[in-house]
């Protein structure tokens, strides 16, 4: 079991790890860089709860080997998270009481995220598609699109996010 | 995890020559999200994987006809307006994240209830060009569906080719629910009509055996009539009639059955519906 090297742009830094063949990047994160706010739930594809931006797109971390992500920029939920306080993002969701138990925010918030990168103001029938992927097992989805919708708002009036 | 190696070939000649060197022990994989969800699960432990992200088949020509590269995603396809069926199947496959990752080439090795790309490559008659060391052939995606082994050892699937549409299409995803969702039945059809009578029909269908069928006696009735309510009717009571879906979490084998003729009314009022 010959491990490798493999070098990638975590969260703007450039991050090196060993790794055995056909680790996925979520096991990397979590076991061996401490990023655990991106999640483990189903490990099928199923739950959205392991979502990381890779090159700015939403993919799930619990099926990429970390091999192919090699050269590339990965984005979890610490990068998105300034220093001090919260992303806009991360805001509207604290606001709009979107977080119970917390386990599907993480990828609710990178996929927020991705999607008001791409469009700025989103319908709510687009929102719900974007999200469609991310599971929720508290909150009925009903305050989460509340939060992307205010999210898009507080966003568009000047704060910008990282 | 039991892997001892993992192969990330950096072109097809290297993927095709550490396919010959490794046989059939060597799993193929692309998008990774259906081989890694079921490594994860333990279902499959493979010694050797090789994976395709590398091997640079992921873009879409339209020179002439248009060709789709295996890996291509089912976002890039979804995003290609080149035929509007095939970015509408894409489209209403699994979610954002999901397609970001899922291959158009991947989507023809899925089971049902997956495979909606492959549903609407079939009623397009797409071809597939496979790759291997001793060269490449082309096989129409039914041939390839039908079989029980798709490929022969040491073969890579590398292009679709898909004809320019000479009819009208039509399209419809049934699931449980608006997005994200396993098929109950999947329908798309490809029809061609001179004046009022059909001239060409070809017509899928998925969720109601293993891989997408193709619907050959509606197909067969339809040709040479023109397209009303009653043609419509027979066509996919027809097309139910000849069908016998599996019975899973998704849906039950009987109300499968039951949306293929609901679904495939729907699809053929659109195409009678639709400006020529």
């Amino acid at each position: 079991m010959a491990a490798k090297v493999v070098s990638f742009t975590l969260n703007g830094r450039e991050t090196e790890v060993m790794v055995k063949p056909l680790t996925t990047l979520q096991v990397i994160l979590r076991e061996q860089l401490g990023h655990t706010a991106t999640k483990t739930g189903c490990r099928q594809g199923g739950c959205g709860s392991c979502t990381v931006l890779l090159n700015g797109e939403p993919v799930l971390s619990c099926l990429l080997p970390a091999e192919d992500v090699a050269g590339q920029q990965v984005t979890t939920l610490e990068g998105l998270t300034p220093i001090d306080g919260l992303h806009p993002v991360q805001s509207a969701f604290f606001d709009h009481y979107a977080v119970q138990c917390g386990y599907c925010s993480p990828g609710m918030i990178l996929t927020t995220k991705a999607l008001l990168d791409r469009n700025s103001t989103p319908s709510r029938e687009e929102v719900v598609e974007a999200i469609s992927g991310n599971v929720c097992r508290c909150t009925g989805y009903t305050a989460i699109i509340e939060a992307v919708e205010a999210a898009a708002q507080a966003l568009k009036g000047g704060q910008n996010g990282r | 995890m039991t892997v001892k190696k993992y192969f990330l070939p950096e072109s097809l000649d290297e993927a095709v020559t550490l396919l010959a060197e490794r046989g059939p022990d060597l799993l193929v994989m692309a998008g990774g999200t259906i081989a890694m969800m079921r490594m994860n699960e333990g279902h499959l432990l493979p010694d050797q994987v090789m994976g395709l992200r590398r091997v640079g088949l992921d873009a879409i020509t339209t020179n002439g006809k248009l060709s789709i590269g295996a890996t291509t995603t089912l976002s890039t396809l979804a995003n290609d307006e080149t035929v509007p069926m095939l970015s509408q199947a894409a489209r209403s496959a699994a979610a954002w994240s999901l397609r970001n990752m899922a291959t158009v080439g991947g989507n023809l090795f899925a089971r049902n209830p997956y495979g909606d790309v492959a549903t609407a490559l079939l009623a397009l008659n797409a071809d597939l060009k496979v790759i291997s060391r001793n060269g490449e052939r082309v096989l129409s995606l039914a041939d390839f569906l039908a079989a029980k082994r798709h490929l022969e050892p040491g073969e890579l699937l590398a292009e679709i080719y898909v004809p320019q549409p000479t009819g009208q299409t039509g399209y419809y995803k049934f699931g449980r629910r608006a997005y994200n969702t396993p098929a109950v039945v999947t329908i798309a059809a490809h029809i061609t009509r001179d004046g009022d009578l059909v001239t060409a029909a070809s017509i899928a269908l998925n969720g109601v055996a293993a891989t997408p069928v193709r619907a050959t006696i509606a197909e067969t009735m339809l040709v040479g009539q023109p397209l009303n309510v009653k043609t419509i009717t027979a066509a996919a009571e027809a097309a139910a009639e000849m069908v016998d879906p599996p019975s899973d979490a998704v849906a039950s084998g009987w109300y499968r059955k039951r949306m293929v003729s609901v679904i495939l009314g729907r699809v053929l009022n659109q195409i009678m519906e639709q400006e020529r």
